[in-house]
């Protein structure tokens, strides 16, 4: 598929200022650090992805200060791990600020926490997918970190797409961490394998890996209908009262509990994380073109 | 006999207002067939009323979309209660926008496998000598219609089934040849040889080898699958394991499905 067909296929609107709103709205309900940190951190974290839109016009300084909140509260917990809070969440929220031009304190200080953490690990560890991606995050914010380099197998398997088919999805997630720690551009037969293998599984609801793959091929890879349908098919999961995703409404009593942890809120953090991701991607696309 | 129905019809409303089940949904959906056409009836009003009070908060509650999204099938009921519903005085056009959406952009509520029966039968009957002519219905853009079910979620024989009978389109006529559906197969075979589909990777392999196209990476992952599935194999490959709606489906042609699929390795294998 060409670029033109792209700009001819038929158009999905994927998120407009008012249907961000909604989402935004949707997700401050369940911003309660005391209730469950890790799922108040999801939120924050999913409302600074549309906070910091740069199509949405929304209120930056109250996710700003939610976020400082989350960050103060970690930094003040006498034993963070025990949160389990998502680095990577952490580090990308920072990031989103930063580039929104808005330096958070605690968040920063937090950030900092996590760079020095990096330090003491050994080289097994540091050349994780998911490791290599966090400390490639916070590299790009200035934080003295060292990224290991990428271990021979993951080149050698993302020079041949087909050796991939078969990866489990432990291991597709984690090459796509490395290729995202990466940041380099993908090849047109990376890229098609990869967003075709996103379409697969948004398809089949395993919407964690389904969204990270599609976030590795809007912003390294090449411009491909493939994930254009990708995006397509998670802005169409968006739900009247905000939330995304859809679930069968006959469904047993005991498969609709908690719903909004269990499955509105994931769905809705990706969804909002994707859009983010395509807008950063159009920005860069066009300063690049001038 | 009114008060009994309208009995009966506040039982189903009130189990469906406590707990949504396919069985009351389908029920209700009958009614709501005749209710439609009561309306210049007085007798029926106020059963016509009160289904129609109830499909609005329905409605509003986003059920419906839910349903739409669930089920194809549920398309039909769900209309008809979206109908009544906008009978209601309270009724207003956004109350159907979000349904009206999902149902636009083609995410739901499509069905592919009529016209496509149609136009398989009108070129075969044409290759027989007569003519068949099906006017707007052959000049629909197969490629866009096929592969926007990518935007679904979940896969079922009825997909095979589409991209099946669009092959063979494609290969009777070049009206079908020049504008063929890539995305939908494509990544139909990539979900299947990652979630190890032995029956639908040959075929998906077949089509896309044949008609719809398959860059050579994707050619060599789906020969892979196929031959370490050849070399486990004793006896045919197996059958799907359908899905609950499509059961009835599967076990009509189950041994054809296993054959048909078993004939496809091989054949692209030899």
């Amino acid at each position: 598929m060409s670029a033109t067909d792209i700009v001819n296929a038929p158009s999905v609107v994927r998120c407009t200022p008012q249907q961000a709103a909604k989402t935004y709205a949707y997700l401050e309900q369940f911003v309660d650090f005391d209730r469950n940190p890790r799922a108040t951190l999801s939120v924050v974290f999913a409302r600074s992805c549309l906070a910091t839109h740069p199509d949405f016009g929304l209120d930056l300084q109250a996710t700003a200060r939610e976020a400082s909140e989350v960050a103060r509260r970690t930094l003040a917990h006498p034993d963070h791990a025990r949160l389990d809070l998502d680095p990577l969440l952490l580090v990308t929220m920072f990031g989103a600020f930063i580039d929104a031009g808005c330096d958070l304190p605690p968040l920063r200080d937090l950030a900092s926490q996590a760079a020095r953490e990096l330090a003491p690990l050994d080289a097994k560890t540091r050349s994780l997918g998911r490791v290599r991606l966090i400390a490639s995050v916070l590299a790009a914010q200035g934080f003295e970190v060292a990224v290991a380099s990428r271990p021979g197998e993951v080149s050698a398997s993302v020079a041949e797409p087909s050796s991939l088919l078969n990866a489990s999805s432990a291991v597709l997630g984690d090459v796509a961490d490395h290729l995202l720690a990466d940041g380099r551009v993908l090849d047109p037969d990376l890229t098609t394998m990869l967003a075709l293998t996103a379409l697969g599984e948004l398809r089949n609801y395993r919407i964690d890996l389904g969204a990270k793959l599609l976030r590795l091929v809007v912003s390294h890879g090449v411009p491909r209908v493939e994930a254009e349908e990708g995006l397509n098919f998670v802005a169409l999961q968006r739900r009247r009262n905000g939330a995304y995703g859809f679930l069968n409404p006959f469904a047993a009593e005991e498969e609709r509990q908690d719903l909004d942890n269990g499955f509105f809120i994931p769905m809705t953090l990706n969804a909002a994380w994707l859009l983010r991701v395509e807008a950063a991607s159009r920005v860069r696309a066009r300063a690049a073109t001038g | 006999m009114s008060e009994l129905c309208m009995r009966e019809v506040e039982r189903l409303i009130t189990e469906f207002d406590r707990s949504p089940r396919p069985k009351e949904f389908y029920d209700l959906g009958a009614i709501a067939e005749v209710l439609a056409l009561c309306a210049s009836l007085a007798s029926a009003q106020p059963l016509r009323a009160r289904v129609s009070v109830a499909a609005l908060a329905w409605l509003r509650a986003g059920l419906f979309e839910d349903a739409l999204f669930a089920k194809v099938e549920h398309l039909y009921h769900t209309t008809l209660l979206c109908y009544l519903a906008s009978g209601v005085p309270a009724y207003r056009t956004a109350d159907a926008a979000h349904a009206g959406q999902l149902l636009t952009s083609g995410l739901v509520g499509r069905s592919e496998l009529p016209v496509l029966t149609m136009q398989i039968v009108a070129t075969y009957v044409g290759a027989c000598g007569i003519d068949f002519d099906l006017d707007a219905l052959g000049s629909r853009d197969l490629r866009l219609v096929v592969d926007k079910r990518v935007l679904r979620a979940r896969s079922d024989e009825y997909d095979i089934l589409t991209l099946m009978m669009v092959a063979q389109l494609a290969s009777l006529s070049d009206r079908f040849s020049h504008s063929l559906p890539q995305i939908f197969p494509q990544a139909l075979l990539v979900q299947a040889i990652r979630s190890g589909h032995l029956n639908w990777i040959p075929i998906l392999t077949l089509l896309c080898t044949t008609v719809y196209g398959i860059p050579p990476w994707l050619r060599r992952g789906a020969t892979d699958a196929m031959r370490r599935s050849l070399e486990q194999a004793t006896e045919l490959l197996p059958a799907p394991e359908p899905g609950s709606w499509e059961n009835d489906y599967v076990t009509r042609a189950e041994h054809g499905l296993r054959v048909r699929s078993s004939i496809a390795s091989f054949a692209l294998l030899a």
